[in-house]
Formats: C-alpha cells, sequence, structure tokens
C-alpha cells in the first residue's frame, strides 16, 4: 500500500517514461484503493513522519470531524488528539504516544488498543479497538502505520453494564445495612458510568437525606461535600432532585450550561463550587418501591466530558430498581429486628441484680433469626426479703411468644406479693394461660431464696443441677406443664444449699443442642461439662457452659437456650420481715 | 440445621388415619407432624391415630403439640389416639404430668 509519491524504488537513472507510467498506474490504483477504503464502515488511517497522519478513509475523517484528506494531512496530529479526551479500557490516560501507530511508526510491535475517546466538545463517547500494521520499506525500516479503527461503542457500553449490573447484583445482596450498600453501588458507578455518583432518600416527609457520594479522585470528594451543604434539606419541586421525587421521574441534563449553575446557586460561594465541578452532564433517576419514590440516583459527568443519552437512562433506571429494593429490604430488616430486639430485652431483666449471699450469672442464646423473638426467658425479683428467680420456655416464636413471656412474668411477680411460695407463683400463672383463648402452654422452675433457705417448683421443666462438695446431682421434683392440664401439681421442695454450692438452672435447649451425627447434647455431658467447671465463679461458669454448647453444636442452633447460674456464698444477713416459709409440697388443682 | 434421625408415614382410609413417628420429636420434626395431621383432616378423616412407638426423643415442644392437638380434637370434633413411646421419651411426657392427660392407647395397630 503506497500513498507518498516521491518513493519509487530503484535508481531513477534509466527509463524516464517507465517512472512516468508506473507513478500513473500508482495513482490510479491508489485512487481505486481509497475507493474501496471509503466505502468501509471500519474507519482506516495512516499515520507517517512526525506522527502525522497522511491518510484516512471516509469513516475516519467523518470521526475526526474533518472532509478531506488535505485537511487531515495539515492538521497537526497532537491537535487533533487533543480534541478528545482519551483513555484506556480501564480508565487510564492515555497520550499520543500510547496509540498503537504512534508505537509502531518507532519500530515497537503494539498490542491491539481499546480506547474510549470523548469529543470534548460535543460530549459524545467511543469506544475504539485499533489495531495497527506497519508498512516497511524496501530497507525494511517502517515508513507508515496502517491503522484500523474499529467501533465498539455499543458492544463495549453493553458489555460494561452487564459487569456492573452483575457487581451491583452482588453488592446489593451483600449487606443488610443499607446505607453501606448504597455507598457500594455508588462506588461502582465511579468512574466507568458517571464521574460522580450520589445517592439521596426521602424522608416520608420528603426531605433529603444524603447517603452516599463517591467519585475516584478524594480531593474531589470534599468538594463534594462542600457542595451538599449547600443543598436544602427540602427540596425545590420544580428542579433537580425534587422534581424526581415529586415526578417519580428520570430527569436528564444532557448538557449543564453555565446560565443554569447561576440560577440553581443559592450564592456566590456556591455558584463557585459549582462551577468547580464542571458539570457537563447530569442524570437523576428515581428509587422506586411500589409507585413510592423513596430515593434518587443522581450521575455526573465532568472532567471525563461525555454527556448522558436515553441509553443512560434507561440503564440508570435499573441500577436504582434495584438499589430500592435493596434498601426496602434492609429497611424491613432493621425495624423487625429493632422490634425484635425491643422485645426481647422487655422480656429479660435489664440487669442481673444483685442478691444478698449469691453470685448470679445468666445468659440468653436465642435461636435462628435476629429478627425473631425465642420462647426462652429467666427473671429475678424480691419480695421483701426473699429473692425469686424464675426461668421458662413458652410456646413459639415472635410477637406470641412475647406476648406469653409478658403475661407469665407480670402473672408471677403479681402472684408472689400475695404468696410467694414457688407452687402458688406456678399455680397462678396455669391459671392466667388457662384463661387465654388459643392454647397456651409454658414451662417454668421457679426458685426462691431468702435467708431461710431455698425451695424449688417445676411444671414440666427441667429440674436444675446442684454443683456440691459432693458432686453435680438434680434437685427438686418434677410438676406439670403449665396452661392445659387438667391434673396439676407442683411440689414444692427445700433446697439444702450450702456456701460454695452452685444452683444450674437451664432450658432445654440446652440438653436437646443437636451435635455431628444428629447425637444430643443431653443430661450426661450436660453434667461432665459442669463437673469440668464446677470450680469457676458463675460468670465464667456460665460462659463456659455456653461455649461446650457452641463447641458441641453442629449447623445453626434450632432452639433457644437460656442458662442461670446462681452461687451461694453463704455472706448474706438475715433481714427483718421475712416471710415464713411453708416447706410443704404444694398441691393445686387446675 | 442438623439432621437428626425422624421419619413420618400415614396411612388412611378416608375415615381413619394412622400417623406412625419413628426416631426424633423436636422443635425442628414438630411442624411437619402439625402438617401431616392438617392433611389427613382437611381430607375428611375423622379419627386419627399417632404411634409414637418408635419415638426415641420427644422435647417440649413435642409435649406441646400433643397438649394443643387433644385440645383441638376436641373442639373440632374428631378422635385423637397415641400409641406410647420408648421408655426414654414416655419419661418426658410422665415427669411433666402429661401422659395421665392424653389420650394414649396400649397399641396402635397390631401391624
Amino acid at each position: 500500500m503506497s500513498h507518498e509519491d516521491d518513493r519509487p524504488s530503484g535508481d531513477s537513472e534509466g527509463d524516464a517514461t517507465l517512472v512516468e507510467q508506473l507513478r500513473s498506474a500508482l495513482a490510479g490504483s491508489e485512487q481505486r484503493l481509497a475507493v474501496i477504503l471509503d466505502s468501509l464502515g471500519e474507519a482506516i488511517t495512516i499515520r507517517g513522519e512526525d506522527d502525522r497522519l497522511i491518510y484516512a478513509n471516509r469513516a475516519a475523517l467523518q470521526r475526526l470531524g474533518l472532509d478531506t484528506v488535505t485537511q487531515l494531512r495539515d492538521a497537526d496530529p497532537r491537535a487533533l488528539m487533543g480534541e478528545y479526551e482519551t483513555t484506556g479500557e480501564h480508565g487510564e490516560p492515555l497520550s499520543m504516544d500510547d496509540l498503537p501507530s504512534v508505537r509502531a511508526l518507532r519500530g515497537e510491535q503494539p498490542e491491539p488498543l481499546l480506547l474510549r475517546a470523548v469529543n470534548r466538545e460535543s460530549g459524545d463517547e467511543r469506544w475504539s479497538l485499533l489495531k495497527t500494521t506497519p508498512v516497511l520499506d524496501a530497507d525494511g525500516a517502517v515508513e507508515a502505520a496502517v491503522t484500523i479503527i474499529e467501533d465498539v461503542t455499543q458492544p463495549r457500553r453493553a458489555a460494561l453494564r452487564m459487569e456492573f449490573l452483575t457487581r451491583a447484583g452482588d453488592v446489593l445482596a451483600s449487606s443488610l445495612d443499607h446505607e453501606q450498600t448504597l455507598r457500594n453501588v455508588a462506588g461502582l458507578a465511579v468512574p466507568q458510568l458517571a464521574d460522580w455518583c450520589a445517592v439521596d432518600l426521602f424522608t416520608e416527609e420528603g426531605a433529603r437525606e444524603p447517603v452516599a457520594v463517591a467519585h475516584v479522585d478524594p480531593e474531589k470528594l470534599r468538594t463534594a461535600e462542600r457542595l451538599r451543604a449547600f443543598e436544602p434539606t427540602l427540596l425545590d419541586p420544580e428542579q433537580g432532585v425534587g422534581r424526581v421525587l415529586h415526578t417519580g421521574e428520570s430527569q436528564l441534563y444532557t448538557e449543564i450550561r453555565d446560565e443554569m449553575l447561576v440560577g440553581a446557586a443559592l450564592d456566590e460561594e456556591h455558584l463557585a463550587l459549582l462551577r468547580e465541578v464542571g458539570m457537563r452532564s447530569v442524570l437523576i433517576v428515581p428509587m422506586s418501591i411500589h409507585g413510592r419514590t423513596i430515593g434518587a440516583l443522581t450521575m455526573v459527568s465532568a472532567e471525563s466530558g461525555r454527556t448522558f443519552d436515553a441509553s443512560d437512562v434507561e440503564f440508570a433506571e435499573q441500577i436504582a430498581t434495584r438499589a430500592a429494593l435493596a434498601v426496602e429490604r434492609s429497611r424491613l430488616y432493621s425495624e423487625r429486628s429493632a422490634i425484635a430486639r425491643t422485645l426481647q430485652s422487655s422480656l429479660l431483666p435489664e440487669a442481673i441484680p444483685e442478691i444478698p449471699g449469691w453470685e448470679v450469672a445468666a445468659l440468653y442464646r436465642p435461636a435462628g433469626h435476629e429478627s425473631q423473638v425465642g420462647g426462652d426467658f429467666y427473671d429475678f425479683w424480691q419480695v421483701g426479703g426473699e429473692w425469686l428467680m424464675m426461668i421458662g420456655d413458652v410456646t413459639g416464636k415472635g410477637v406470641g411468644a412475647a406476648t406469653l413471656t409478658a403475661l407469665v412474668r407480670h402473672t408471677a411477680r403479681a402472684a408472689s406479693e400475695f404468696d410467694s411460695c414457688p407452687a402458688n407463683v406456678l399455680a397462678r400463672i396455669d391459671a392466667a394461660l388457662r384463661r387465654r383463648p388459643t392454647p397456651s402452654l409454658c414451662t417454668a422452675l421457679c426458685v426462691r431464696t431468702s435467708p431461710h433457705g431455698t425451695t424449688v417448683a417445676a411444671g414440666g421443666h427441667p429440674l436444675p443441677l446442684l454443683i456440691g462438695e459432693h458432686g453435680i446431682s438434680r434437685i427438686g421434683e418434677h410438676g406439670t406443664m403449665l396452661g392445659a392440664l387438667k391434673r396439676t401439681r407442683w411440689p414444692e421442695r427445700d433446697v439444702p444449699v450450702r456456701p460454695g454450692e452452685t444452683l444450674v438452672a437451664i432450658t432445654d435447649g440446652v440438653t436437646d443442642t443437636v451435635g455431628a451425627g444428629g447425637e444430643r447434647f443431653g443430661d450426661e455431658r450436660l453434667t461432665q461439662t459442669l463437673v469440668r467447671l464446677a470450680d469457676l465463679a458463675p460468670d465464667p461458669l456460665c460462659n463456659g457452659l455456653a461455649a461446650a454448647l457452641e463447641e458441641f453444636q453442629v449447623g445453626a442452633q434450632a432452639d433457644d437456650t437460656a442458662i442461670v447460674i446462681m452461687r451461694f456464698t453463704g455472706a448474706r444477713e438475715p433481714e427483718e420481715g421475712v416471710r415464713q416459709l411453708s416447706g410443704v409440697a404444694a398441691v393445686s388443682k387446675g | 440445621m442438623p439432621q437428626t434421625p425422624f421419619e413420618m408415614e400415614t396411612v388412611s382410609d378416608g375415615q381413619t388415619g394412622t400417623l406412625g413417628l419413628t426416631g426424633e420429636l423436636d422443635i425442628a420434626t414438630v411442624p411437619r407432624v402439625e402438617q401431616a395431621i392438617d392433611a389427613l383432616l382437611s381430607a375428611g378423616v375423622e379419627s386419627v391415630t399417632i404411634d409414637l412407638s418408635g419415638v426415641s426423643f420427644v422435647d417440649s415442644s413435642g409435649l406441646r403439640l400433643f397438649i394443643v392437638l387433644d385440645q383441638r380434637a376436641a373442639a373440632e370434633g374428631w378422635t385423637l389416639a397415641l400409641t406410647r413411646p420408648g421408655r426414654q421419651a414416655l419419661t418426658v411426657f410422665r415427669v411433666s404430668g402429661v401422659e395421665d392427660e392424653l389420650p394414649f392407647i396400649e397399641d396402635a395397630s397390631p401391624a
């Protein structure tokens, strides 16, 4: 492929006519070649001496905004390139020296280059794949470089968007903290889709809550933070984010002109900041859930110089819809979790009280989801000079379980004011549960301790263990489950607890914990564990038992577990007005 | 959730249904029994026998299940019968005072 006319080969001493004929033949073929090349869709350029472009077919001229090859030859190649903001595949800035044609002229063998060029004037963005072949002269030196430029804008955008959607999907699913999620989404959008990306959420009252803003350059981020300080919390329904909130429709500002900035600016400082950002094009899309606009995604094109178009709107809307769903999901989750935590904490004592003569520790491990209230509970309260402890397990989970637990706790406290015998407390709970319209069942263990001794009664609940001088034993006697049975009995037992001895009360979630091979933790393993931990104070003992359960357990915890550990130190002083203990097994008819 | 052995077999002739349980009945498996009972009842069965002879473990949610079923049967007008589980599981029924209250029969079916 020859293009410069004064490089015929060989010596020209001989037949001038022959040379002339060759010249004309070559000129003819050059013209034919030019016609062929002009008919191609791909842009083709030839770069020669001094890196100047010496040929471009019609497609290439069009893309360069030129009419004739002569204009091209006259142009300064650096000035031509300067009309574009050029970056590589990953957003890295490219200069003329990075172009394959220029590198080929230097004798390198460049790989094809994927290049993003944004026309500084029009903001038009193009992705091109540049493949260069060197043209060698007779001496084997590179005399020119032919470059085929394939326009890959559409496939490249499609690929970037697919990639973005995939990553956005992962990001959106990765966290239930919606603020973090939105920060991640904003971070993903730059610099591939926009130079800036900001996310705002709207409150019920329509106020703006800025959540995230991302830019690759931290310096620019600071500008954004300063800019945000100017933005009113209550939005103007006529423009920008406010209009998106108001109409629920996307707003595309293809070209941001200076007068628009002047119009939007609140004062000189604000205007200066707005100008500093150098917005080229702005796209704001709603984040909507069931027709309700919960937020907006703002994409700003600035230094990259590109302008947004209709396909950008469509794509940004897709992202915003996904983001909105993720926000809604995490909001619901946090609300449920907060409700569950509040309920749960209202069902357990705020703190373990100081019980004279005792060291106490307690632990509650709810099974399953954070957003579910469990059915196990424990409680400590004082009646005169006595202390009562109750541990129990109501049917079910969730709000139903919470209601039952509250009923059981309040009934127990109220009942003990009249008669603090554990059997009486259980009988009153049983009666209260029976009055419920739906079957409401509960197991509970009640322990009363006073300077005169310790008494226990159980209603369908695992009996407590005593870590004593001579080993570990179950104490007390089984009684009937609360809430349903016709014949009930709650035998009360006085338990001689000596100083240094420890009471261990659990719910069945402890012994029912499932380990490898489907084996249960069971009574025997519980006893062995307590033997191992026997010398510990209640706190470390409680933690040690929980750790043993964790270690034993395979997979998710199936049932709630509650543990109460009470060690008798003996260092207590008798108080006045202490009720006389009955010390008799109570039998109650339901 | 780890696997504990539990199996369930339903036999029904339209009028009466027998639910044979084997293995461990706990908080994880109770919902399956509830579903099976509901399925029998909605198919028009009027008498349900739950055979517990193969049950080796029952937790408190298992106990509650039978109490609730007994109350439901009385309220909804169908008949519930149970056969006793293995010794270890039966202890749980006994100590919680539930055994005497439930409609245990000596044998489910001479299968």
